[in-house]
């Protein structure tokens, strides 16, 4: 009974062991707009009774302001350069530290920021966080301006614009940011479907007009150089027959010898 | 002569009919090119088109008819600037605030604001504030500011009497325009505002961004509030996360039924309402009930409702509003009228022809189909049938098919009951690329047949002109075809059971419209902060190799340090030393001791598996990007790395879209920023190179990438505008005649 006991209480003390752990987590509202700051508040939970130190690396997005704290570090990934927070902590025995943290983001969008990794400094563990996602929204001014489309300025932009993003929807407004849209498929009526057709079968037309011309004229000149080719042939033998007739005459020239 | 004559006329005739609907475009393009390339303005042949600057409202189709602020650029009017509401005299005008709030502003009055991302001041024209001057640097109290000019100027310049200098002092006596002592602080328009890209930083912090940053070196405690555990576990809980919600139409009295999908990363049961806490809503417009994920709504009355869905799990809540249009029944429902307007028949488009293997999941997809009323949210909307035999609903469908020539019928029918049809052809062959390999997802315009090692002593690197591209870009890899599955599960609305994949899947749900961009949203999401399927900056390359600046402990230089968790005493090896110091090669999957890791590109299922590495620098996260988007289908124009001045990054033309989209995921980078250029680093400018498992191929040039279009292309850089501007007039020219005839 006596080795029961014990047995049962290791095995609860071994439990209790196994059940302590670390968590990290990660959280901040989902949504702010342009030029806002957020709040990032990171927790570690430490369920162990005894005081825990960690190392604790953030990487922060591309292009975000750093508000506070104001020290960080930069690494740099290839042509890449990478703005991350380091700090080494305590967490109480059963307790739960919160880091805060501030950035402002200086584009629209989505933007993530990955998990947090918690290090124990004794035995080097590893822990890490969810990943965060908060979506940067425009200011509404009643204008579309150029950073702003219609999934980050809905307030102010359309869809279907000119803004890189392809909305393929049938509502009426051609996008140009489309390869194939149905609205820019809705033919209309083209002038230069006419126009250019008909202008190409005048040009065959005059082209066709001036060949049968140079032809009908070329074909005269042939005539006429033939013509000319039998009156040459003729003064030809004439001029011949003259000179042989002259020829005649000189030998029958009486004072010939003399 | 007269065969001469005739020829001529066949030639004309025959040509008549591409240049009705090229001329056109020839002329418009030769216009664009030679603007390019010689820089000159065109306005000197043709003086009289407009004047360079000035600006008018949108006339006829321009700016898609959408109102706009057309501007005056190397003589061609070109889109400026889109209005939220109307536009007059060149300007945009909002007129609900005019209307709405009787003086919004004087006449006259200046202010600043932020005109296409850059300081401007607005003035006040008829009671609306209208976008007056562009400042190059910054404005305040509505005038522009020239910082570096001022500071020129005060120096050469007169000085300012006594009096007007004791006025135009900040509160610290700095006087206008001038830097204050307290760094960063510049004295502008009476206001102290931070410019530490002007005035510098106090000692101790850098500039950067324009803002001073303290840089340290060793780690330091940040501080924070500790609690107690007990009584503040819900501090620990994460909130659920809700898949996005297609927008739905419906008529007034037709119910509409939708899953509502949802994820909790404690596990924690998840309890499903609406914002009235209650499973019930009754709207003006809609009467809407949730049991469990499903949700039933039933219009009420004509309009366009948002009911907001609460998912809870107890500790935490999450939010998704579903956009629901009511289309008014008329009282005696006439075919084809509805809504008071007339209805038109949906139109059905089930895509192109698809090739595929034996036993490949074939995916039938019906995104491109549409209704210009919006009719399509009704059940069993799109319907697949093979030979009359019903292959399944939805708007994308998955099947295996036999071998052989399948016609697949599309049937789109609206909530009236038009319906639409459209065919295509399923044909299943054995493969013609990728012969030596099982993978089902492969490109049909691959030079590759084998994976990797495609042959002994094969060595392709993503800098050199050596063959072998298909060891690195492995497009023939069946290693990865799980990664490509769960995009297919994620694309086709599965349960993507793990938190990371979620938020990618949910991401690329939102910006996507067809079920192939949905699925390379999701893996290029995947390779970005998810963390999916490679992990973090791989420093042991560039340690190995002896990089200083990109090594992150000086002890680590020419060593396998550092390594993450999952490659450690995994025998991964570095040789090098200063002296001899050659660039590393993957040489083996089983045995690392083979394989020396300085600098490698490695084969894509290196890159992207923990059972190898895992991870990567630049060059393998591109690679790795490349090779997942060419197994999914991208043609080999459409998808490639790009080799730029010491970075490696990507380009892919999403289906439907007109440019190419630039994303870089290096270390888990989020990259990818829809209708931009991601930031970090100078993308458009140093473009140099561009690879695929084809090779070296032609990179477009920056007016077809978007956010790329006003930025000059790097020297050397080889684009083949000229002959791919041939190559897509005539392929496009192709088209537009296809098109005519159909008409």
């Amino acid at each position: 009974m006596k080795k029961m006991i014990i047995f049962i209480m290791i095995a609860i003390m071994f439990a209790n062991s196994v059940l302590a752990q670390i968590e990290v987590t990660k959280d901040s509202i989902p949504e702010i707009r342009l030029n806002d700051i957020i709040e990032i508040n990171m927790r570690i939970s430490n369920s162990y009774n005894t005081e825990k130190e960690f190392f604790i690396e953030e990487i922060l997005p591309q292009d975000v302001q750093v508000i506070s704290p104001e020290e960080i570090f930069i690494k740099k990934n290839d042509a890449l350069e990478v703005k991350y927070y380091k700090w080494e902590t305590k967490v109480s025995p059963n307790s739960i530290k919160t880091i805060t943290y501030r950035i402002k983001p200086m584009s629209l969008g989505e933007y993530s920021i990955g998990s947090t990794e918690v290090i124990d400094k004794i035995d080097s563990s590893l822990y890490s966080s969810n990943i965060l996602n908060f979506r940067v929204m425009c200011v509404p001014n009643n204008k579309c301006d150029a950073e702003e489309s219609s999934s980050t300025c809905p307030e102010d932009c359309q869809t279907g614009l000119k803004d890189g993003i392809c909305d393929y929807k049938a509502d009426g407004i051609c996008d140009l940011d489309c390869d194939d849209e149905p609205d820019c498929r809705k033919s209309s009526f083209n002038i230069n479907y006419i126009i250019i057709p008909l202008g190409i079968i005048i040009i065959i037309i005059t082209l066709f007009v001036i060949l049968s011309w140079i032809f009908k004229k070329k074909q005269e000149i042939t005539q006429d150089t033939e013509g000319n080719k039998i009156s040459i042939q003729q003064n030809t033998q004439i001029s011949k027959d003259l000179s042989n007739f002259q020829n005649q005459e000189k030998n029958d020239d009486p004072l010939k010898g003399l | 002569m007269k065969k001469l004559c005739l020829f001529l006329a066949f030639i004309i005739l025959l040509s008549s009919v591409s240049m009705a609907f090229s001329v056109r475009d020839f002329l418009t393009n030769f216009k664009d090119y030679y603007s390019r390339i010689s820089g000159a303005d065109i306005a000197q042949f043709n003086p009289n088109v407009c004047s360079q600057g000035s600006v008018r409202c949108n006339e006829g189709n321009e700016c898609g008819s959408s109102p706009c602020v057309m501007q005056c650029q190397n003589n061609a009017w070109v889109e400026y600037q889109y209005c939220a509401q109307s536009c007059s005299n060149g300007q945009c005008v909002n007129n609900q605030i005019n209307q709405m709030q009787f003086q919004v502003c004087t006449q006259g009055q200046l202010t600043c604001n932020t005109c296409n991302g850059s300081p401007c001041v607005m003035q006040c024209q008829n009671n609306a504030w209208v976008e007056y001057q562009y400042c190059a640097q910054s404005c305040s109290n509505g005038q522009c500011v020239n910082n570096q000019i001022n500071q020129i100027q005060f120096q050469v310049c007169t000085p300012i009497p006594e009096d007007n200098q004791i006025n135009q002092q900040c509160s610290d006596q700095t006087l206008y325009n001038q830097c204050s002592i307290n760094k960063p602080y510049f004295c502008s328009n009476g206001n102290l505002i931070e410019n530490c890209n002007t005035c510098g930083c106090p000692t101790g912090k850098e500039c950067q961004n324009n803002q001073c940053i303290i840089k340290r070196e060793e780690p330091y405690d940040p501080g924070g509030r500790e609690d107690e555990k007990e009584g503040n576990e819900k501090l620990l809980n994460i909130p659920p996360r809700i898949s996005p919600i297609e927008e739905k139409t419906l008529k007034i009295s037709q119910e509409i039924k939708f899953d509502v999908s949802a994820i909790d990363q404690n596990n924690d049961p998840l309890v499903y309402s609406f914002d009235n806490n209650e499973r019930r809503i009754i709207t003006e417009l809609v009467e809407c009930s949730i049991s469990e994920s499903t949700a039933r709504c039933k219009g009420l009355k004509e309009g366009r409702e948002m009911i907001k869905i609460i998912v809870s799990d107890k500790i935490n809540n999450a939010e998704k509003i579903v956009i629901i249009n009511i289309l008014k029944e008329l009282p005696l429902l006439k075919k084809g009228v509805a809504a008071g307007i007339g209805n038109t028949a949906p139109v059905a488009d089930a895509g192109s022809d698809i090739i595929g293997i034996p036993g490949q999941k074939i995916i039938l997809d019906a995104s491109k189909s549409y209704d210009y009323e919006g009719f399509l949210s009704v059940p069993d909307t799109y319907q697949w049938y093979k030979e009359e035999v019903l292959l399944g609903s939805g708007k994308n469908l998955e099947k295996i098919f036999n071998t052989g020539s399948h016609k697949i019928r599309l049937i789109v029918t609206d909530s009236e009951g038009l319906t639409d049809e459209d065919e295509i052809n399923v044909i299943i062959k054995e493969k013609l690329t990728c012969k030596n390999t099982k993978t089902p997802y492969y490109p049909e315009d691959t030079l590759c047949n084998s994976k990797w090692p495609v042959k002994e002593g094969d060595e392709f690197k993503i800098n050199s002109l050596t063959e072998g591209s298909c060891s690195l870009f492995e497009v023939c890899s069946e290693e990865i075809d799980s990664t490509i599955e769960d995009s297919i599960d994620c694309c086709s609305d599965k349960s993507m059971n793990n938190p990371g994949k979620t938020a990618s899947c949910n991401f690329a749900k939102e910006n996507s419209n067809t079920f192939r961009n949905c699925q390379a949203i999701y893996l290029i999401k995947s390779l970005g902060k998810e963390a999916t399927y490679m992990e973090g900056y791989f420093d042991a390359e560039m340690c190995c190799k002896g990089v200083t600046s990109l090594c992150p402990k000086e002890s680590y230089l020419y060593s396998a340090q550092p390594l993450p968790e999952w490659l450690v005493g995994r025998g991964l090896k570095c040789s090098n030393n200063p002296e001899n110091n050659p660039e590393g090669l993957w040489r083996s999957d089983t045995n690392h001791q083979l394989n020396e890791i300085a600098l490698s590109d490695t084969p894509a299922h290196v890159s992207l598996s923990k059972e190898h590495i895992g991870s990567g620098t630049c060059v393998d996260y591109s690679v790795a990007a490349t090779t997942l988007l060419r197994k999914i289908g991208f043609s080999k124009e459409d998808v490639m790395t790009v080799e730029a001045s010491n970075h490696a990054y990507n380009l892919i033309r999403f289906d439907l879209d007109r440019k190419y989209t630039l994303f870089d995921m290096t270390g888990n980078n989020e990259g990818l920023k829809p209708g931009k250029v991601p930031q970090g680093y100078e993308y458009c400018q140093n473009i140099i190179n561009c690879y695929n498992d084809n090779g070296k191929i032609d990179c477009p040039g920056n007016k077809n990438i978007i956010g790329c279009e006003n930025v000059k292309e790097n020297i050397g850089r080889k684009t083949g505008v000229v002959g791919n501007r041939i190559k897509n007039s005539l392929i496009s020219l192709f088209e537009k005649i296809k098109a005519e005839v159909l008409r």
